[in-house]
């Protein structure tokens, strides 16, 4: 795979995303079509939360 | 003995991976749809994700141990090595022996997508890792 980074705007946008998500008070938003990332919300419908990433349990 | 091997088993299967699955693939481009499979005893999902430009392929494995232990996903596209990534580019995503409630799998109330949102979320660390040398979340307790 030839690896694109991520911009500078990107990347701060998309760990403000992880850090709020993380701390569980953000949703993290994803493109219904190819998974990529679509912003946050505070909230989201309990039916539409499989194009959305709640604060996923996990340890790292 | 597992999902394919109990009532109980197939009947999570049935009732809960399934529709779970089918309602992820929902409007999905269809190549990042998750394609099940079964391989001896495990039910094997592979599927594409893609955080921001790169596309990664992935599998996640639900061994006949699941759901009571959790689901393991690895990396198929090539990484760098990095933290939380363990041999064979599997995904070091929960611990059962964790102290910490929210590093722990919790089969009563998550499902095979859930490892697929958590990889997601992997992968976007990823993605800030391989730009900053830093993980953006903390380490795990």
């Amino acid at each position: 795979m030839d690896f694109r980074p991520i911009s500078e705007l990107e990347r701060r946008n998309l760990l403000t995303a992880l850090r709020g998500n993380a701390e569980g008070n953000r949703v993290l938003l994803l493109d219904r079509r190819d998974t990529s990332f679509a912003g946050t919300a505070d909230d989201f419908p309990e039916e539409e939360v499989i194009t959305a990433v709640r604060s996923v349990p996990s340890h790292y | 003995m597992g999902l394919l091997d109990t009532e109980t088993g197939k009947r999570r299967l049935l009732t809960v991976e399934i529709p779970v699955i089918e309602k992820y693939n929902n409007g999905r481009d269809p190549e990042f749809r998750i394609k099940l499979a079964r391989v001896g005893g495990t039910l094997v999902m592979t599927y594409q994700l893609k955080p921001v430009h790169n596309i990664y392929r992935l599998e996640t494995r639900l061994l006949s141990s699941y759901p009571t232990v959790p689901p393991e996903t690895r990396v198929i596209t090539h990484l760098k090595h990095c933290p939380h990534l363990l041999e064979g580019q599997t995904l070091c995503m929960w611990r059962q022996g964790s102290t910490r409630l929210t590093s722990r799998w919790d089969p009563s109330r998550f499902t095979s997508v859930f490892a697929v949102q958590a990889a997601w979320r992997w992968l976007a660390c990823y993605e800030i890792w391989h730009e900053t040398g830093d993980w953006p979340l903390p380490e795990a307790k």
